[in-house]
């Protein structure tokens, strides 16, 4: 079963990273796109729990990194936490609710957001002090961050939706069976 | 805080692993590609491919245009040739002036050692912080990191990582992104041309360390300073000055030559050996 649920993931993650890398660059809204990565990454870890959501987290984190221009590891770190923190989350809510869904992705989405800023961005602030980190970040929180979590929650929902035909309980028969009971 | 450790003992080796990692990377020229190279090889050619059907999809739209439209365009283009090749004679009369001005200046034989090779881009970042693009060429065709990009408008950027059959590319306009450059009209040096994560979203970067010299439609070009980037290329026009009571938070806003949400083509210089 372990080898069916590395393939569906790895058809999964393949297909996000085209979605990602082109065609979401003509669905922009106010110059600003979704993050399916981290989408993903969330409903993985919320679905599946922590130890899979850190697994997925890692590796789009890895790929995300190979894009940028940062030290190798540096998102490949944050989506292993991100997608341990989805996991944990999901063991105290309701998780076939993709209400949950939403809500995380809309907090996570902002929390995460601004942990990059702060990671990778306010050194180059320094000059303005802690003030002028301050003001850039609430206006990328208010022309970037803010809009990019208002529009992950649609791909949220669609993945959430996705991920409990595909997704769950690939470990396990009795999981599946169990889940489309309660569902 | 002992059952915190137990908890979390498999999250803590992980993270400790990462970062040794990265330490290890970082310092290393190949380090950078170890993760890299392998997940580009494996998308890339899907990448290609995307970009390959895009272009078809849109070819095949074309193909059912009516014939009075094409001769109409036809009779359209002749006319249009006949002014491009006045327009043509003209440009190499330029040509031979701007090669006689160019040997004065001694900048022909910087750009005589380089090799110009095509590219496509095929990805873009996938995150909104960053801006950087796939192109489809890579070390196969002699890309190395740090090769410049440009386009025919102007610099583009320079070459961060290098894969079998593509490269990513940083463009002037990423928040990582830091070029000197000189004044062509007063030929004075500027410091630093940098990006700035709230001006790349409209396609702007800015000019720290502003002086009285400087003033707003001044063209900035490379000044070839850092060995990266060859000396004369033109990066884009001052749009507007921040004054500031301190000198450290004066800046400039740059409207780069370069078009960063059209381009699709790019060249890189390669040196010849």
């Amino acid at each position: 079963m372990l080898r069916k649920k590395v393939f569906v993931y790895a058809v999964f993650i393949l297909s996000i990273v085209l979605v990602q890398t082109n065609i979401v660059n003509v669905i922009e809204i106010f110059g600003v796109k979704p993050n399916i990565f981290l989408v993903f990454i969330i409903v993985a870890g919320l679905t599946n729990g922590s130890s899979t959501g850190a697994v997925v987290g890692f590796i789009m984190g890895l790929i995300m990194d190979s894009y940028s221009p940062v030290p190798v590891g540096t998102f490949a770190l944050l989506g292993m936490y991100t997608g341990v923190i989805a996991g944990i989350s999901n063991r105290s809510f309701f998780r076939d609710n993709y209400v949950l869904t939403v809500v995380f992705t809309l907090i996570y989405t902002i929390v995460y957001e601004t942990v990059v800023f702060l990671l990778l961005f306010s050194w180059s602030y320094m000059s303005g002090g802690i003030g002028g980190i301050l003001m850039n970040l609430i206006y990328s929180l208010k022309n970037i961050i803010v809009i990019e979590a208002i529009y992950n929650v649609p791909f949220a929902i669609f993945l959430h939706l996705l991920s409990f035909k595909f997704l769950v309980g690939l470990d396990s028969e009795k999981k599946r069976l169990q889940y489309k009971k309660s569902y | 805080m002992k059952r915190f450790l137990n908890r979390h003992i498999k999250l803590i080796l992980a993270t400790i692993a990462v970062i040794i990692i990265i330490g290890i990377a970082s310092g290393t020229s190949w380090g950078s590609n170890l993760f890299g190279a392998p997940v580009k090889l494996v998308v890339s050619p899907f990448q290609a491919l995307f970009t390959w059907i895009g272009g078809g999809v849109s070819g095949i739209g074309n193909y059912f245009g009516d014939n009075a439209k094409l001769n109409q365009e036809n009779a359209k283009f002749k006319e249009k040739i006949a002014t491009l090749e006045d327009q043509i004679r003209q440009l190499n009369e330029l040509k031979t002036q701007n090669d006689e001005l160019r040997k004065v200046l001694k900048l022909s034989q910087k750009f005589d050692n380089y090799n110009k090779v095509g590219g496509t881009i095929i990805a873009k970042n996938p995150g909104n912080w960053f801006n950087t693009f796939t192109i489809d060429v890579g070390s196969d065709k002699g890309v190395k990191k740090d090769s410049t990009v440009i386009c025919g408008e102007g610099l583009v950027g320079r070459v961060v990582s290098v894969s079998g059959g593509a490269s990513v590319v940083m463009s002037v306009i990423d928040p990582y992104s830091k070029v000197s450059g000189y004044n062509s009209r007063t030929q004075e040096l500027v410091i630093s041309v940098r990006g700035d994560i709230n001006l790349t979203k409209s396609g702007k970067c800015r000019l720290e360390y502003v002086d009285e010299d400087v003033e707003v439609d001044d063209l900035i070009v490379t000044s070839g300073i850092s060995d990266i980037f060859p000396r004369g290329l033109p990066i884009g026009r001052i749009i507007e000055i921040h004054q500031s009571s301190s000198q450290l938070e004066t800046y400039a806003v740059i409207q780069p030559s370069v078009d960063f949400r059209k381009i699709s083509e790019v060249y890189v210089l390669v040196k010849k050996k």
